[in-house]
């Protein structure tokens, strides 16, 4: 019918680019954000958003050229297939790495909320164990979850920030446009880190069972932006740019502390800690997954799953374990996100696309 | 290969007689009409008038019929045998196969050939009411354990030339006729295929009920959930084949096993589509609303209370504090123990009959709650938070979605009690990663929560809502897409 046959939906494909988005711009991004661009960093994710959403639907039209070739296929065919084979296991390992340290930040976060006493080893083998667990469905089982995900994860949120447009101190944010200590390509840079999963987006534009997908894929990093700029919008106005820069997770606490009229429960934790689970549950399986490609075997599982766990133990603190998450992310993503996809779409245009 | 059937009657009947030995119940009526026969039957699990009036009285009337042996067989199934169904043999297999099945077969000396002629007449009850998916609304009748009258109440439902029914036998042994019941140009053909493959794939010596069907075909074996359908409503299975499900008919059964069994079929009553829609949509919320409560309640009560007591209000949490204040155990052990003595109440009263059963209830209920609760053993929050999650287990309206959420409740407590708020969500997440990755014959088991848009998302207007009948235009995505309602 429409299952076993390793093809995912274009709606569960934009599910994956939104949750992927959502797990760091709830965790990461606002306290670097607040500390580059301030007050103007709202704009400015909606700005690298636009930006990104044109660069990946052009990059994905170019590869619609190639036929049915997925994107190890596509790079395999650019490179022959030994450097390709080669290519693939690095960006495969950089996507590792990413979620390892994704797992850190998500041990550490429910370090400091849920579980005080309880070691981060624990809790991460936990998730890795979930994650394996989840390897079963395969891309479809995978993506299946993540709608699943996406709708009880986000509606309560959005509930959470609908009451946050009256507890809020609009004045935060003003003024918008103030850029004397701050430094905008840096920033410009930074925001890109809700974009981080987009290589995700190559490995699963893969897996779309119809090849009309460059213009959800664009909606998609759109609505992703406007998620992120909204969230960055509210944890400034609740705090101020100053003091969101020095929390740790400004935007969990701010969300966490809104007073919701009439609500049974004192603090809505509860369904904040499990939008910040399961986004990041998204992350972290999504590196697994898209590891691995379709021929998935007990090998390849166990080594990427170790190299999750030895990443995530690594860095000897959060804030290492942030930067590192930048670093992988900004130069990794500078290669496997902007460099190679170039370089990609130049051989296939040069070629003549499905004539080659 | 099949031995088959000897010019010599007295040769047949010998090998037969070889064959059922000690099977005092088998029947050998000879007996001479223009040639020498012998009727061979069951007792009892053949209709009587038939044989007598059908076959006896017409061959022995006709003692002008001459010929050899298989003219007069070829004569006596055209022209003398008056039964509703009749059909020529020629092994002893088919001969054994007629026996059992409770037809009668004629043998004649000189041929090398039988008559199979329908007379089965098994003792059954009539159609009863329906015990265990009781609708206020809608039809009363139910399905018995007669595969005959089962599909007739469906054909009885739908009056259209497409309704197929494919029979089929299962079981080395038992041999139990199954009907495969779907309507053509609505079922989805590889759908079809599927489930008649896992049917034919059933490798068993007896099957004795649709329960044995439905552990066989499911894929899933190690889930708690069930992947197939199981109904006694006879308009449940009409509305499902319209829907281009596929029904399994199982003789013996009062079940009637329907195909693709997503999760949210479970969740819907017959008494949904026969009341308005808006109580029912809001009725059908409540039940997912249950579900979720039976599985999460108890683990959430145990992460609040014991650590983040902060997010509860400061009244309900010093309640709960008071309330625990001398209670000489753990809240996890608490709630277990008692989610335990409730299993026990459940299973002790469930087979019982009704007065001692009602018995029972009482005397755990109220008596044990009651008693443990002034002696300080268990607080009362806790009694409360148990019997909310039992109230809710039995919300859904089929039973065997209650051992899924049963056995997760329990993953669910133990996980919060040893991670706290982390572990209840761990529980969750780990029952969506099971539900997602679970499918019923290539229908995704969480449709339409996720893979909706396959259809439009239109099967999403009878999930937790149910929609208006009018708005509900399209079949759902197991059907054929071409045909429309």
């Amino acid at each position: 019918m429409f299952s076993s046959n390793n093809k995912i939906s274009v709606r569960q494909l934009q599910v994956f680019i939104i949750l992927n988005g959502i797990a760091v711009a709830l965790t990461l991004l606002p306290r670097f954000l607040a500390n580059t661009v301030g007050n103007f960093g709202f704009l400015m994710i909606l700005i690298s958003g636009i930006l990104v959403a044109f660069f990946v639907s052009a990059v994905l039209s170019v590869f619609n050229r190639v036929g049915e070739r997925d994107f190890k296929g596509v790079i395999e065919y650019a490179f022959g297939e030994k450097v390709g084979k080669v290519l693939c296991f690095i960006i495969s390992l950089k996507m590792v790495i990413s979620g390892g340290l994704m797992l850190r930040i998500l041990c550490e976060v429910i370090r400091e909320t849920a579980l005080f006493k309880t070691h981060i080893s624990i809790t991460a083998l936990i998730i890795i164990g979930l994650c394996v667990y989840g390897l079963k469905g395969g891309v479809e089982g995978f993506s299946r979850l993540c709608e699943v995900i996406f709708i009880t994860s986000l509606v309560p949120i959005l509930i959470v920030f609908i009451s946050a447009i009256k507890d809020t101190d609009y004045t935060n944010i003003l003024p918008i446009f103030d850029f004397r200590d701050s430094s905008l390509l840096y920033g410009f840079i930074v925001s890109l880190s809700v974009f981080f999963g987009v290589e995700n987006v190559f490995f699963q534009y893969s897996y779309v069972n119809r090849k009309r997908g460059t213009s959800s894929v664009f909606l998609a990093i759109l609505v992703l932006s406007i998620c992120a700029s909204v969230s960055y919008f509210f944890t400034v106005t609740r705090f101020g740019h100053i003091t969101a820069g020095l929390r740790t997770f400004p935007t969990i606490t701010m969300l966490d502390t809104i007073e919701i009229a009439g609500a049974f429960i004192e603090r809505q934790f509860v369904f904040v800690i499990w939008a910040v689970i399961s986004s990041s549950f998204v992350f972290i399986n999504s590196s697994l997954v898209f590891s691995q490609g379709v021929k998935r075997d007990l090998k390849s599982t166990v080594f990427f799953s170790v190299i999750l766990f030895a990443t995530c133990l690594l860095p000897t603190s959060l804030s290492q374990a942030l930067s590192w998450f930048f670093g992988v992310n900004i130069f990794g993503g500078v290669f496997s996100v902007i460099i190679l996809p170039l370089i990609l779409c130049g051989y296939i245009l040069l070629k003549g696309g499905r004539e080659s | 290969m099949a031995k088959n059937l000897s010019e010599s009657l007295d040769r047949n009947i010998e090998y037969i007689r070889y064959v059922f030995s000690d099977c005092e119940d088998i029947v050998y009526r000879e007996f001479f009409a223009g040639c020498k026969m012998c009727l061979v039957y069951i007792d009892n699990i053949i209709n009587n008038t038939s044989i007598e009036e059908s076959i006896l009285t017409n061959l022995m009337n006709r003692s002008d019929m001459w010929g050899d042996g298989n003219e007069f067989i070829e004569k006596s199934i055209s022209e003398v045998i008056s039964v509703k169904d009749g059909k020529k043999i020629y092994t002893f297999d088919d001969v054994f196969n007629a026996i059992l099945s409770g037809d009668t077969v004629i043998l004649c000396d000189d041929a090398n050939v039988g008559i199979q002629a329908s007379t089965r007449g098994y003792p059954t009850r009539g159609v009863g009411d329906v015990r265990t998916e009781v609708s206020i609304l809608g039809s009363k009748d139910a399905f018995n354990e007669a595969l005959a009258i089962n599909i007739v109440l469906i054909r009885r439902r739908i009056k259209d030339y497409r309704l197929k029914m494919k029979r089929k036998s299962v079981g080395t042994n038992t041999k139990t006729d199954v009907g495969i019941m779907y309507m053509e140009g609505i079922v989805n053909k590889n759908v079809l295929k599927s489930i008649e493959r896992s049917i034919e794939n059933i490798d068993i010596d007896g099957i004795y009920d649709s329960g044995y069907m439905e552990q066989l075909m499911e894929k899933n074996v190690l889930s708690p959930f069930p992947q197939i359908q199981i109904t006694e409503r006879p308009d449940k299975v009409a509305s499902s084949l319209m829907d281009g499900r596929v029904a399994v008919v199982v003789d013996n059964s009062p079940f009637v096993i329907l195909l693709p069994a997503p999760l949210n079929e479970f969740f819907q009553s017959a008494d949904d589509y026969y009341e308005r829609w808006e109580i029912m949509s809001f009725l059908r919320f409540l039940r997912y609303v249950g579900c979720f409560l039976a599985i999460a309640l108890s683990g959430l009560f145990i992460a609040f209370a014991v650590y983040n007591p902060s997010m509860l209000p400061v009244s309900l949490a010093l309640k709960i504090a008071g309330s625990r204040q001398n209670i000489p155990f753990p809240t996890a052990t608490e709630i277990i123990v008692m989610e335990i003595a409730f299993e026990l109440l459940v299973e002790a009263g469930i087979r019982l009959p009704s007065p001692v059963s009602s018995t029972i209830g009482i005397a755990g209920g109220i008596i044990i709650g009651q008693a443990a609760v002034e002696a300080g053993i268990v607080s009362p929050v806790i009694i409360i938070i148990t019997a909310l999650t039992a109230i809710c287990t039995y919300v859904v309206p089929n039973t065997s979605v209650t051992a899924g959420i049963r056995i997760f409740k329990y993953i669910v407590i133990l996980l919060s009690a040893f991670l706290g708020l982390f572990g209840f969500w761990v529980g969750i997440l780990l029952l969506l990663i099971h539900l997602s990755n679970m499918e019923t014959f290539g229908v995704p088991y969480l449709y339409p929560f996720c893979s909706g848009s396959q259809n439009g998302y239109s099967d999403l207007k009878d999930s937790i809502f149910r929609f208006p009948i009018f708005s509900m235009k399209k079949r759902p995505v197991y059907a054929d897409r071409e045909e429309e309602k």
